[in-house]
């Protein structure tokens, strides 16, 4: 064991033992009531009161997302969530949009890797409206020729758009591609044209039928509810809805995801700031290591004091913005950074100064003071989660599609507030190694 | 080789399969009756703010509390009752530039410090300026109130205003503004120029050559005159009590000395006499952007309810009639909205669109006819009652996260507005009927508009041929010179 190691070893007995935290924990308390039901045919329901204002959110979300689709129909998970706009058996074609406008309500589709999720805020008093709207396109989504293909062709328009107004795109497809193991993970959730011109309507009808059903969907509400009347409205529009009955298990990934250090170039001609991007991959998002990235995540990128923001854009003027984080792709999780300069000389020296920067973290505590000062950060931005109908409901859905036991929430952020600076270096030496992925992005 | 099918196989297939239909079909077509119509709300709920209880220090700062219960951050607001309208004259951006330098240092506290020390208190920091008053807004857990309240009494009282920092802010300021590229951004900064011509509301936008005329001098001068404890509002919204705020604001912001303050009154803007068509070149610009602007007068009356309906039905929302006849009916625009503003003297409506470039003129024209049929005409029943069905749903959605809350609150305090808008917003908004819309607009013609025109010069300039008269700006807001319509001569 040479001195550093024998160094860092000695921190971190010291701290396993005493620990230190001013930041007040709240051991084993629900962060605010909510309860977990269970219909018949598979659909799980959330429930959370809050009677702040005479509002409701509704979130309907589906476990499927881009990383369940076939080579050959990159896109579909995507394409079948604007489908899901384009009418059901009750309800005509852009309706549920209008419906939910003419009430002064809000809403919203997003798709990621594992899952699609729905979700609309309105007065308390039309929840109704919402469950029928919600359980007539899980029950009965018109799926014809001509809806397919006109989705099809705006979505190829948008990709189009993507590509022609955004210089970094092209960098980004290439850093997923090296850092992410296979086609599963490493692909645009918008899919590829070539992919979504030769999707059929038989493709689409068979994804829908497949994923689109209440043993594979989750329905959290949250606001101004009674939650015997929400339960039994819930019964009444979703009971009746058949389940699937062979819902294929989630993709997992089996292999190695530490792999070799991966260097590349990607050239825009209409990139006129010079950057880079950088990433580590660091594993399962659902072991304890987790907790202290994201401490580290904090540390890095968030506020105007954090250590990359502070040393790259406003001592060092070395870099015009800076960005990054944590990313989760289902059971993968990369650690990305993102950096614009304004010169090739000053990037290469931005780059260096980030290493700089992690390479510190691997060897040297963080002051008392910086370490409160994150999980202060930290645990307001968690709790900012609580305080609307709309957040909380996302909050819970993405908690429960995590494969998180739900009931963890009570001490979840807890997790977070324990950690130690000795922690910190652990972890930094274990992921943030030379085994990076990097891609320099550059105009001509 | 296919074998021909006998006929009485046919006739068993055929019965068959007429025996499967019969069976299938009230399998596939039946579904609960429930399923086939839309289902009818539940009674409107109440909407209950919680109340605003208000005291006063010895030195003259009003304090606000509202007490929100369980809330783990607090939002603290402290309102300068003095904005960009009382800049001087001839330094147009003298108060935003005192408002972006006040969390910049303090004695023994450099500006990195005091970001380092909000941040610490698991908050964030903005400011932002109007035309009427100044907001200094921090949100921080609900342990550290009393240091959120010693750090804004330390920078009040112990303001520095480091050199170092005017340069940095002066130079993030130009740049914003010498960058700006938005053709949102720059057409309603040119809409509120033109609106407020020669009215103090005028300097609310300023160009990027003021910038290099802003200096320290002018801002001790600024921040002497206004930022003093009688001439603000402190608003604290969260999980506290009056008892915990009155100690704490007394400890921290008691020794804020009180000055003597003057009292400016401000005439409301006179009225357009004429249209006015304005257009800025954005060269590059894929499509137009079209703002169409009045003034209307400040309401503390239910008049401001019947503002919002019709604002509402014209354009507030993806339903409304300037999308559906704009974008949905006639492809002129991607999109049509509008919306209402209000001022300490006046109100503003405005119209904002994204247009077609070649479908300019009568994109004008049709937004318009729509205006002047709203304002001459009874508005009918079902319209009404659609837009304040939207307007009662969409409120609490408005302030449903806390600080969207908390800014809201700052707004009433610092406009005055508690009565209208605090109380009773669900019942105001209901008492309004298409006559009182109708009765509104009497009194509010809406008759000169201005039009202001963003988009690229030599894909634009062969469109705005038929307006009678347009004044070219450049994107800065300085005038160029004006255009007029050419009537051809028929010589023949």
């Amino acid at each position: 064991m040479n001195l550093k190691r024998l160094v860092i070893f000695c921190l971190m007995v010291h701290f396993v033992y005493t620990g230190f935290s001013q930041v007040k924990q709240t051991e084993g308390q629900e962060p605010f009531p909510f309860s977990v039901h269970s219909l018949k045919n598979g659909l799980t329901v959330i429930l959370s009161r809050d009677d702040n204002l005479p509002l409701v959110t509704v979130v309907c979300a589906y476990k499927v997302g881009s990383a369940y689709e076939k080579k050959g129909e990159a896109g579909m998970a995507h394409l079948l969530e604007n489908l899901m706009f384009m009418g059901s058996r009750n309800v005509g074609p852009m309706q549920h949009i209008r419906f939910i406008h003419r009430i002064g309500g809000e809403f919203n589709a997003v798709t990621s890797w594992d899952r699609t999720l729905y979700y609309q805020t309105v007065s308390s008093n039309q929840l109704p409206l919402v469950l029928w709207l919600e359980s007539d396109r899980m029950n009965s989504l018109n799926l014809e020729y001509s809806t397919v293909e006109e989705t099809k062709n705006l979505l190829i328009e948008t990709l189009k758009n993507q590509n022609k107004e955004d210089p970094f795109r092209e960098s980004m497809l290439v850093f997923d591609r090296l850092l992410y193991p296979d086609f599963a993970y490493n692909h645009p959730i918008i899919g590829s044209e070539e992919d979504l011109k030769s999707i059929t309507v038989k493709d689409v009808r068979n994804f829908y039928n497949t994923y689109y059903k209440p043993n594979n969907a989750v329905l959290c509400i949250t606001g101004n509810i009674d939650e015997e009347d929400t339960l039994n409205l819930v019964r009444k529009y979703f009971s009746t809805i058949d389940p699937s009955k062979n819902v294929p298990p989630a993709p997992s990934f089996k292999g190695d995801f530490t792999q070799e250090k991966q260097e590349q170039i990607s050239i825009n001609e209409a990139i006129t700031t010079p950057g880079f991007r950088l990433g580590y991959r660091i594993g399962s998002p659902y072991s304890n290591d987790f907790y202290i990235l994201s401490m580290i995540d904090y540390l890095l990128f968030s506020g105007e004091s954090s250590r990359l923001y502070k040393r790259l854009v406003k001592r060092n003027k070395l870099a015009l913005s800076i960005g990054g984080g944590i990313e989760k792709r289902k059971d993968l999780a990369a650690f990305k950074i993102f950096v614009l300069s304004n010169n090739e000389a000053t990037k290469e020296i931005a780059k260096k100064a980030l290493f700089s920067e992690i390479n510190r973290l691997k060897s040297y505590l963080i002051p008392d003071r910086e370490l409160i000062k994150i999980k202060n950060m930290y645990k307001s931005d968690y709790m900012e989660n609580f305080y609307s109908p709309e957040k909380r409901a996302l909050f819970l859905t993405q908690y429960y599609l995590s494969g998180n036991d739900i009931r963890d929430l009570r001490g979840e952020l807890n997790k977070y507030l324990r950690i130690n600076s000795s922690e910190i270096i652990g972890i930094m030496n274990r992921y943030f190694t030379e085994n990076h992925v990097l891609v320099e992005m550059r105009g001509k | 080789m296919k074998t021909p099918m006998r006929p009485g196989k046919i006739c068993v297939c055929v019965l068959l399969g007429l025996f499967i239909i019969s069976f299938m079909t009230p399998y596939v077509s039946a579904q609960e009756k429930f399923r086939k119509t839309p289902p009818l709300p539940y009674p409107l709920p109440d909407l209950n703010f919680p109340s605003l209880e208000s005291f006063i220090l010895s030195n003259g700062l009003q304090v606000s509390v509202v007490q929100r219960k369980p809330q783990p951050f607090i939002d603290i607001h402290l309102i300068i009752l003095t904005g960009e309208s009382l800049s001087p004259d001839d330094l147009p951006g003298l108060a935003s530039f005192t408002a972006n330098m006040l969390f910049k240092g303090a004695v023994g506290l450099s500006a990195s410090q005091i970001e380092e020390q909000i941040e610490y208190i698991g908050g964030d920091f903005s400011v932002s300026t109007y035309p009427d008053y100044s907001v200094f807004s921090i949100t921080c857990l609900k342990d550290y109130l009393n240091d959120a309240v010693k750090l804004l009494g330390q920078i009040l009282t112990q303001a520095d205003f480091p050199k170092i920092e005017v340069n940095n802010v002066k130079r993030d300021m130009f740049y914003n503004i010498a960058r700006n590229t938005n053709p949102e951004l720059l057409g309603r900064k040119l809409l509120f120029q033109i609106l407020f011509h020669n009215h103090p509301y005028q300097k609310y936008v300023f160009n990027s050559s003021v910038i290099k005329r802003l200096n320290r001098k002018d801002l001790l001068t600024f921040f002497d005159k206004f930022y003093i404890p009688n001439n603000a509002r402190l608003l604290i919204i969260g999980d506290v009590d009056l008892s915990e705020v009155t100690n704490i604001t007394g400890k921290h912001l008691g020794q804020w000395e009180k000055k003597n303050v003057e009292t400016y009154h401000i005439n409301p803007p006179a009225p357009k006499t004429k249209p006015k068509i304005c257009f800025t070149d954005l060269p590059g610009a894929d499509e137009t952007t079209l703002f169409i602007g009045y003034v209307l007068p400040r309401d503390k009356t239910g008049n401001y309810f019947s503002y919002l309906v019709f604002n509402q039905i014209i354009g507030g929302s993806h339903i409304s009639r300037l999308i559906m006849n704009l974008r949905e009916t006639k492809g002129y625009a991607y999109w049509a909205f509008s919306g209402i503003e209000l001022f300490g003297n006046c109100g503003l409506f405005s119209v904002k669109a994204k247009v077609k470039t070649e479908y300019l003129y009568p994109s004008v024209k049709e937004i318009l006819k729509e205006i002047r049929s709203l304002t001459m005409n009874k508005i009918p029943n079902h319209e009404i009652e659609q837009a304040k069905s939207y307007l009662i749903g969409n409120f609490p959605i408005q302030i449903s996260g806390h600080k969207e809350f908390s800014l809201k609150v700052s707004e009433i305090v610092a406009l005055d507005m508690e009565n209208i808008f605090w109380k009773n917003y669900y019942e105001n908004i209901m008492y309004v009927n298409s006559s009182a819309v109708f009765k509104a607009f009497q009194n509010v013609r809406l008759l000169n508009p201005v039009i202001v025109i963003v988009g690229d010069k030599d894909v634009v300039l062969d469109h705005i041929k038929e307006f009678e008269e347009v004044e070219i700006y450049d994107n800065e807001g300085i005038f160029q010179y004006k255009l007029k319509k050419v009537i051809e001569n028929d010589s023949t």
